[in-house]
């Protein structure tokens, strides 16, 4: 099984990042773990994901989105659509993308991930990917 | 005054519009405000005087500035928050850190206290930053709120 590297932003913390791990699928490590520094501004994170070769996970969708990075230009980027990310909530909606066939798409686009779905913007438009 | 062909040829499109306020401008200034029917039609059309009426992204904008002015002034009482545009491109974040004060309320609502999130993001936080957070966030939403 092909592992997801998940880099998990600082604002979401390690709770996130060991209710993650459970998964099996996921590797996930938290921003300070790939040494970055607490205040790495968002462009350092986004453009690092590439040479890490792994896919952002954050919460801040004001300043990280599709229309500032485009695909191809960062190794990923997948955005929780939650005002309140509970570890619980965030690993179910992981959890339920990962199981929708459709996560190898993730990598080096931004992914809008919903309760019930993941709105993916890849080259080609934008794909709704339903649970 | 405007006569009554004036009014009669008068009708709603901008160039009219524009026209009309050349010409009531010329008569002084704040020009008045200059009423008459569109031709062909019953509507009573009334043309305000001021030439540039603002749009709703104008208007937008100067929501955006008075928020701005308001974060800044904000940020002066409370030191440890921080509107820089590296992180979060200029969202109210905990100085240097890349903690928002809106995950901050989210974590305070999520954990249930100020100890627990300055617990949680440890060593890198410490409560008084988290007080700060919720402190600026206070601020900030009765000044905007405040009718007068």
């Amino acid at each position: 099984m092909t592992h997801i590297k998940l880099v998990v932003d600082f604002n979401l913390g390690p709770d996130h990042v060991d209710k993650l791990n459970e998964l099996g699928a996921i590797k996930a490590k938290t921003t300070i773990e790939y040494g970055f520094n607490p205040w790495t501004g968002d462009d350092d994170l986004v453009r690092a994901t590439l040479d890490e070769g792994c896919i952002l996970l954050t919460r801040d969708r004001n300043t990280i989105n599709e229309r500032i990075y485009k695909p191809c230009t960062h190794g990923g980027v997948i955005i929780i659509e939650n005002p309140h990310p509970f570890p619980e909530t965030v690993f179910s909606y992981v959890k339920a993308f990962c199981q929708s066939g459709k996560r190898s798409l993730a990598e080096h686009c931004v992914t809008h991930l919903y309760e019930d779905k993941a709105i993916i913007h890849t080259h080609r438009g934008s794909e709704t990917v339903q649970f | 005054m405007m006569s009554a062909r004036q009014v009669d040829d008068y009708s709603c499109n901008h160039e009219n519009e524009m026209s009309l306020l050349a010409q009531s401008s010329s008569h002084g200034w704040p020009p008045k405000k200059r009423s008459g029917r569109i031709a062909g039609g019953n509507r009573r059309v009334t043309v305000r005087g001021w030439p540039y009426r603002p749009r709703a992204h104008d208007r937008e904008a100067a929501f955006r500035r008075r928020i701005r002015f308001i974060l800044k002034e904000c940020i002066k009482k409370h030191p440890e928050v921080s509107i820089e545009k590296g992180i979060f491109d200029g969202i109210p974040h905990v100085r240097e850190l890349r903690l928002s004060v809106g995950d901050v309320l989210s974590q305070i609502y999520m954990r249930g206290s100020i100890k627990a999130v300055a617990d949680y993001y440890a060593p890198h936080v410490t409560e008084e930053q988290i007080k700060e957070a919720v402190a600026f966030a206070q601020d900030v939403l009765e000044i905007t709120c405040d009718p007068h």
